[in-house]
């Protein structure tokens, strides 16, 4: 009887380790997304395969085995070997990056002589990480936040310079800049460029449900937004 | 079963255990080196930053030395270039640098001004005008600020700064502690008790070790406050808005005014979001048009004028991923005849809300829309400044919004001189290789505070568009911009 449990606790043990391995081995090897891999890219993954009818679980951010199967009919629609992970060719096609720190690809495009379509789709990223399930305005705001900070003397002045002031945008910090925006948030950036400002001049915002962060709530509120708190300079 | 089956199974299970856990310690281990690495090269990216930023401090520095004890045009403007230069560059640096509201926007703002008064003084130059007095004695205090900012960031250089380790903490821009560029008069008291690694936390309150002040108490400002107007000047950000008009609307009225001003296009209710307090305070409405699109609507406490009204579809749950390619041609340019036509509608909706005398100056296109701008016009001249935006649905020509902040913060009743020079004398003054395809008088604008009365030509170089304003009253070249024509509009630059 002992023996027993003793034999299935061993048991138990041997299925935590491998699953650790697992989860070790797949954050280990930050290129490609596989079985047992989580975070916000992996929801990303998600939520553009369930929007586009390949997977049909929840967005939860863990790389189970719906989701291997989805990946794998979305490579084989798309003519891609299906090995459920998706690796840089699959990222591409799903239209997200894997690489944490891909530069700008538009910086050295002859395109934008002025630099200022680049700067334009840098700021519809930086939109898309922070607000992309907030409404319209939402949107325009975290831009105009943007803006405002490029004309304030307290931060950088230019609008890549402030996006990716250390500390300054947690998108940045996570990732989640390097995922392509749609169309809402490129029109949200262009109105933000051209001065459309529901902030009324604020240069900070912050979730209240996400944050408890001293200073952030010490700020005066000039509006609320959706889920975001818009805030002047104290 | 019999036992020794039992005995090897248990034997072969627990190798198995053993292996997993070999396995795992040399995957995390190999993982924790991963990290080490990544933090060495964030922490080397950082210390760069942090020696650049010395040395080009130690340039403006010395320029701002310098440009206390020169006499010549040549000299102030070599001078006063060579500042704002090191200024946008040091600039540019700090940015680099893991912020932190308290300390280093203080620092920033420093750098930042310094070089906008620089670029002032420069523009002033550049007639003839020499600093003044006044000039004089704020390059001085700034020289000496220059120095004590550079004696602390010499200084968190010479101790080193693990900067990973402040760009990892949880803080945004956040508590004392996590600074590590420990400056001039935001910190009071409280500054000891985040012991960090800043280094520096010992001498919050009065570090001034540096060569200009005998008075040990120093708490104050250690940046000076600077009067001048430019872009980042404070007058600037302190500018009140003229165009309001008077008296004050309550939530009724507001609503009132919100509803009137809307007429056809508000298809239901009207909700009160709330009052902003932002830099001109306004009543918040949200409501919808009767195909379900969102309005967003705003008033002004003072005045009761629409600042910002913008109709848009609700946001849709799943959306499609937009190149960047994909991402500037949204919307083409229509055909003339098309961009006259909702020039027209933008107009006339304009005349139907009060604002009698605008006209069309150059326009955008994306989003399934066109956004137009509208210029003031007084006696026939431009009013750049008093600027509308009117967003024009290509398709259908509804309007879909219109935002009037500019025109708010400077329209007033204005009394324009006439020109004391001749648009012949002011044409002699444009580059002779310019072909001038029209010529009109306007008022542009000089910062938010000044306005300059000019002849504005509009010209073809190689086949490129440019518009040169030529001031009319002393004949000087005030202004140049680009106009770049692209798939989806102009844009003047």
């Amino acid at each position: 009887m002992i023996k027993r449990r003793n034999r299935a606790l061993l048991l138990f043990f041997l299925a935590l380790a491998f699953i650790a391995i697992g989860i070790a081995g797949a954050a280990a090897d930050a290129a490609d997304l596989v079985g047992g891999s989580q975070g916000a890219l992996v929801k990303e993954v998600q939520r553009r395969l369930k929007d586009w009818g390949y997977y049909h679980g929840e967005a939860d951010g863990k790389y189970g085995q719906m989701t291997i199967d989805a990946v794998k009919r979305f490579q084989k629609r798309h003519g891609l070997s299906q090995t459920g992970t998706v690796n840089e060719k699959t990222a591409e096609k799903l239209g997200v990056s894997l690489s944490g720190w891909k530069p700008s690809s538009s910086s050295s495009s002859s395109a934008s002589p002025d630099g200022t379509s680049s700067d334009l789709y840098l700021m519809a990223r930086c939109i898309y990480g922070e607000a992309r399930g907030e409404p319209y305005m939402g949107k325009v705001a975290i831009g105009a936040v943007i803006m405002n900070r490029v004309k304030s003397k307290d931060f950088p002045n230019t609008i890549a310079g402030v996006i990716y002031q250390p500390k300054a945008f947690s998108v940045v910090a996570d990732g989640q800049i390097n995922l392509t925006p749609d169309q809402e948030c490129i029109n949200a950036a262009r109105d933000a460029m051209n001065g459309v400002d529901p902030t009324g001049g604020c240069v900070f915002y912050y979730n209240p449900n996400k944050t408890s962060n001293k200073f952030m709530h010490s700020l005066p509120t000039v509006i609320t937004i959706g889920s975001h708190r818009f805030a002047r300079a104290a | 079963m019999t036992r020794t089956l039992k005995t090897t199974l248990n034997v072969v299970a627990a190798l198995l255990v053993v292996a997993a856990l070999v396995a795992l310690i040399f995957t995390t281990r190999a993982q924790a080196d991963e990290i080490e690495k990544a933090r060495t090269r964030l922490n080397d990216t950082c210390s760069k930053s942090l020696e650049d930023l010395v040395t080009i401090t130690n340039e403006l520095k010395n320029a701002l030395g310098k440009v206390q004890v020169v006499n010549s045009q040549k000299q102030y403007t070599m001078l006063l270039s060579q500042i704002w230069r090191s200024a946008g560059e040091a600039v540019n640096a700090l940015g680099n640098l893991p912020s932190n509201f308290a300390h280093v926007s203080e620092a920033n703002a420093f750098l930042v001004q310094t070089g906008d008064y620089a670029h002032t003084l420069l523009d002033k130059c550049a007639t003839g005008q020499l600093p003044t007095e006044q000039d004089r004695a704020q390059l001085t205090a700034l020289y000496q600020a220059c120095s004590q900012l550079y004696d602390k960031l010499e200084q968190a250089n010479r101790q080193g700064v693990d900067f990973a380790g402040l760009i990892e903490s949880n803080d945004y821009y956040a508590d004392e502690g996590s600074s590590w560029l420990q400056l001039g008069s935001k910190t009071p008291a409280d500054a000891g008790e985040g012991s960090t690694d800043a280094g520096n936390t010992s001498d919050a309150q009065g570090g001034t070790e540096s060569g200009t002040g005998q008075d040990n108490t120093v708490p104050e400002k250690m940046y000076p406050t600077l009067i001048y107007d430019g872009p980042f000047s404070d007058s600037t950000e302190k500018a009140q808005p003229k165009g309001l008009g008077s008296g004050e609307v309550d939530e009724n009225a507001a609503n009132w005014k919100a509803r009137e001003f809307l007429g056809d296009l508000l298809g239901g209710n009207l909700t009160y979001v709330g009052r902003a307090e932002g830099r001109i305070p306004v009543h918040v409405f949200s409501g919808t048009t009767k195909d379900g699109r969102v309005i967003d609507i705003e008033i002004t406490v003072t005045g009761g004028q629409c600042r910002l009204m913008r109709i848009s579809k609700p946001s849709e749950q799943g959306s499609t991923p937009v190149g960047e390619e994909q991402a500037e041609v949204d919307t083409p340019k229509p055909d003339e005849e098309t961009g006259r036509k909702l020039a027209q509608i933008g107009k006339d909706f304009l005349k139907a809300k009060g604002y009698e005398s605008m006209e069309s100056t150059y326009a955008q296109y994306y989003g399934g829309t066109a956004v137009i701008n509208y210029a003031f016009v007084q006696d026939g001249v431009l009013v750049y400044p008093d600027l509308i935006k009117v967003w024009v649905e290509v398709n259908t020509g509804g309007i879909v919004g219109f935002e009037a902040n500019n025109y708010l913060f400077s329209h007033v009743q204005r009394t324009i001189e006439k020109p004391s020079i001749s648009e012949e004398e002011a044409r002699a003054k444009v580059n002779p290789d310019l072909t001038v395809e029209s010529v009109r008088v306007a008022l542009i604008p000089k910062g938010l505070l000044e306005e300059k009365l000019c002849y504005e030509f509009k010209c073809t170089y190689n086949n490129e568009s440019y518009i040169i304003y030529i001031n009319a009253m002393t004949g000087v070249e005030e202004q140049v911009y680009k106009i770049i024509d692209s798939q989806n509009g102009q844009l003047v630059v």
